[in-house]
Order: C-alpha cells, then sequence, then structure tokens
C-alpha cells in the first residue's frame, strides 16, 4: 500500500514533494501526482532530463517546438520561476495553480499584470500593448491599417489609463478587469479540474514499480 | 494485462482513458467558463461593442494553456476571420449554414451555440462549437469559431463550409486551414 511520504523520494527525484506542493497551491495530493505525469511527458519530449525548456513547453502548448513568439516566451519567464532557464516541477505546479479554477482572482489580476508587462517595468505601456495587438494580428493572418489599431488603442486607453500617463499601472489593470472580468478569461484552465481524469492514476503505476522490484 | 484489468482491485481506481469517451466526458463547455455574463446586457445578438486591445490580445493561441491537455493544435479547434459584414448578417448566415448542415443551434448574449445532436447509441452530443461576433470598427468585424469538444473532421467541414459561404479571403484561410493541408 504505502503512504505518500515513502513513495515521493523514490518516484519525484529531486524534486519537491507532492504533499508540500498540495499543501501550499489548490490541487490534492492526487492532483499534484497526476499534474507530476504530465510533467514527465513534456520534460522528457526534447532532452530528457527531468526539467522543462523553452522548446518543450512550446511543443506541449503549440504542438510544435518553432513557435516562438513574444507571448510564448513571456509565459516561459513566468513560469520559470526561479529564473534558472528551465521549469521545475515545483514551478509548473505553482505557475498552474494560478490557472486553478479555484485560485484567487488576486493571484490571477497579479499574474496577467505580469504577464502583459513584458518589459518587467511594472508598468503596461502603450507601445507594449501595441507590440502585442500586432502580434495577435500576425499570428491570426489579419491587417489591419495602422489607424484602425491606433484607435483600438486610444480607446482601450481612453477606458483604463485613468491618469492618462501614457501606460498602466497595477491599480488601473485591477479595476479595468473588475470591470471587464471576461479578460481574466485565458486565467483559468477549467481542465485542471479533472485533471486525475485525463491523467490516469499513478497509484497504478507505483504500484506496479513495487511488484517489479 | 487484460487478467489485471479485471481484476476488482484494478477496478476500484482506475479509470479508463478512452479518447473517444475522454472527449465527451471532459468537454470543455465555453459557457461554463464564462464569468459574469449578465453583466454584459448590452451585448445582444444584433450589436457588439467595439473591441478593446486586451480582448484581442486575449484571443491568442499562444496565451491559451489548454495545449496542455488537448492532443489537436489549437489551428484544429479555433478559427478566426475578419468580415465586413454586420455582426446581425453574420450571426444569421452563420445559423443558416449551420442549420443547413442539420446541427442545432442555441443564441445566447451575443454568442451563437452550435450543437450535433449523435445519431447512435449513448452519446448524445458529438460536436459543440461557438460562434461570436466582435467589432473591430464600425465596418470591420472579427468572427470566432471554438470548437469546445466534438469530432474534429466535422468541425473542419462546418469551417470550410463558413470560409466559403462568408467570403474569407485566401490569406486568412490559409492560416486557419493549416491542418486541412
Amino acid at each position: 500500500m504505502g503512504c505518500f511520504q515513502s513513495k515521493s523520494k523514490k518516484d519525484y527525484p529531486g524534486h519537491e514533494d507532492p504533499v508540500v506542493l498540495a499543501s501550499q497551491t489548490a490541487f490534492s495530493v492526487s492532483e499534484v501526482e497526476a499534474l507530476y505525469e504530465l510533467y514527465k511527458s513534456i520534460s522528457s519530449s526534447v532532452i530528457d532530463d527531468g526539467l522543462i525548456n523553452k522548446e518543450e513547453l512550446q511543443l506541449a502548448l503549440f504542438k510544435n517546438s518553432k513557435r516562438e513568439n513574444l507571448f510564448a516566451n513571456r509565459i516561459f519567464e513566468l513560469f520559470d520561476v526561479k529564473r534558472k532557464g528551465v521549469i521545475d516541477f515545483g514551478d509548473f505546479v505553482r505557475s498552474l495553480n494560478v490557472f486553478h479554477p479555484n485560485a484567487s482572482q488576486e493571484d490571477k489580476i497579479n499574474f496577467s499584470f505580469t504577464l502583459y508587462d513584458m518589459d518587467d517595468t511594472g508598468f503596461i505601456e502603450r507601445q507594449e500593448v501595441k507590440q502585442m495587438v500586432i502580434a495577435l494580428l500576425c499570428e491570426s493572418g489579419m491587417k489591419l491599417a495602422d489607424e484602425i489599431i491606433e484607435m483600438i488603442l486610444d480607446k482601450t486607453f481612453l477606458e483604463v489609463d485613468v491618469n492618462h500617463d501614457g501606460k498602466i499601472d497595477k491599480t488601473e489593470w485591477l479595476n479595468f478587469v473588475t470591470k471587464n472580468p471576461s479578460l481574466l478569461k485565458i486565467m483559468t484552465l477549467p481542465y485542471l479540474r479533472d485533471i486525475t481524469t485525463t491523467f490516469p492514476s499513478f497509484v497504478f503505476n507505483s504500484e506496479v514499480d513495487e511488484i517489479a522490484t | 494485462m487484460a487478467g489485471i484489468k479485471e481484476d476488482q482491485w484494478f477496478k476500484r481506481r482506475y479509470t479508463p482513458v478512452n479518447p473517444v469517451e475522454d472527449k465527451e466526458a471532459t468537454c470543455i463547455d465555453d459557457e461554463s467558463l464564462t464569468i459574469h455574463e449578465s453583466a454584459s446586457s448590452e451585448k445582444d445578438a444584433d450589436s457588439s461593442t467595439l473591441i478593446n486591445a486586451f480582448e484581442l490580445i486575449g484571443m491568442s493561441s499562444s496565451l491559451d494553456l489548454s495545449g496542455f491537455f488537448e492532443k489537436e493544435d489549437v489551428s484544429e479547434r479555433r478559427m478566426r476571420f475578419t468580415s465586413h459584414h454586420s455582426p446581425k448578417e453574420l450571426m444569421e448566415r452563420i445559423e443558416d449554414i449551420v442549420t443547413q448542415m442539420g446541427f442545432v443551434v442555441q443564441k445566447r448574449n451575443g454568442k451563437l451555440k452550435v450543437v450535433e445532436l449523435h445519431k447512435d447509441r449513448n452519446s448524445p452530443v458529438n460536436l459543440s462549437v461557438a460562434a461570436e461576433v466582435f467589432e473591430i470598427s464600425p465596418s470591420l468585424y472579427l468572427v470566432e469559431v471554438r470548437k469546445s469538444c466534438g469530432d474534429a473532421k466535422l468541425y473542419r467541414q462546418l469551417c470550410e463550409k463558413l470560409s466559403h459561404d462568408l467570403g474569407v479571403p485566401r490569406s486568412q484561410k490559409l492560416l486557419n486551414t493549416e491542418f486541412l493541408v
């Protein structure tokens, strides 16, 4: 049978204990263990080193490791919590935790702000927003005249940039997404509620290991 | 292996991962994750408010982490194109096209949900798709067609038909239909 403690050291070499991760996140221990199944497949896809590098993240998200872009890079940076250039299991679980349907709105709002603050200045500048809009249009194969893009930016900034300084600070962002909650839709992954169904029980796997040895 | 699967002990905890069943069981209904729908009372089937930059940005596939859990590439689950037709016209046209194809349509809050009732056995739904129109400028609209679950081939057929009937320009079609190649 075995208890969680006895399994963790053997099955999670070099990674944080699932019990600890579960206690710090919205995930149960079984869910963290199911996430480990996902993590293992992603982290071994290009280099089997137990860590997720940028290429592996791209491959997992886009089924295409070459699709590097503004947003993919930023997502990687945010998941790479310790700024080591790789994502370890703890980083992975803690980052995904923000996307859990039960995670706090505050965490989601903070994450989204940091996400869009591409150059980490503590503000989302107009130029950054323009860059992101252009990136989206490019990705969708859409071309819009510069005047139209500027018009969209004008309208957006009129609503969000309350102190008219040409950039969005944390408070302005907070107020803006509170009024427009659909903007946080990207910050929730309903899949995380059914994670133990999507990734079959690890219990079966580890029982087999014990029988084999 | 078969012997193990038969065993009571195994059955107790094991949830079989059947790709077909799984899709049905874990159908992520966009309607269920739309936050605060009741507040957007201005958004009815006839009008759409001008899109803001972050709504546009949020549409990026690169910001869609569902890729972790979906087997198909996002281009096989989502299609976007621009059109000069009014939202009302677009919705009507989409509704006509999908009804002709044998789908059932539900309308709510400016969004159109397409459901095909599966003919056989116990699976009640074979395809669930949502369509939404956003205003970029008074004469330019963005249409998004998303598959929340169901048969990929059927979805592709639906997209092809929509693209064709709504006159989607080739350049946009190319990017959206890479999976058809």
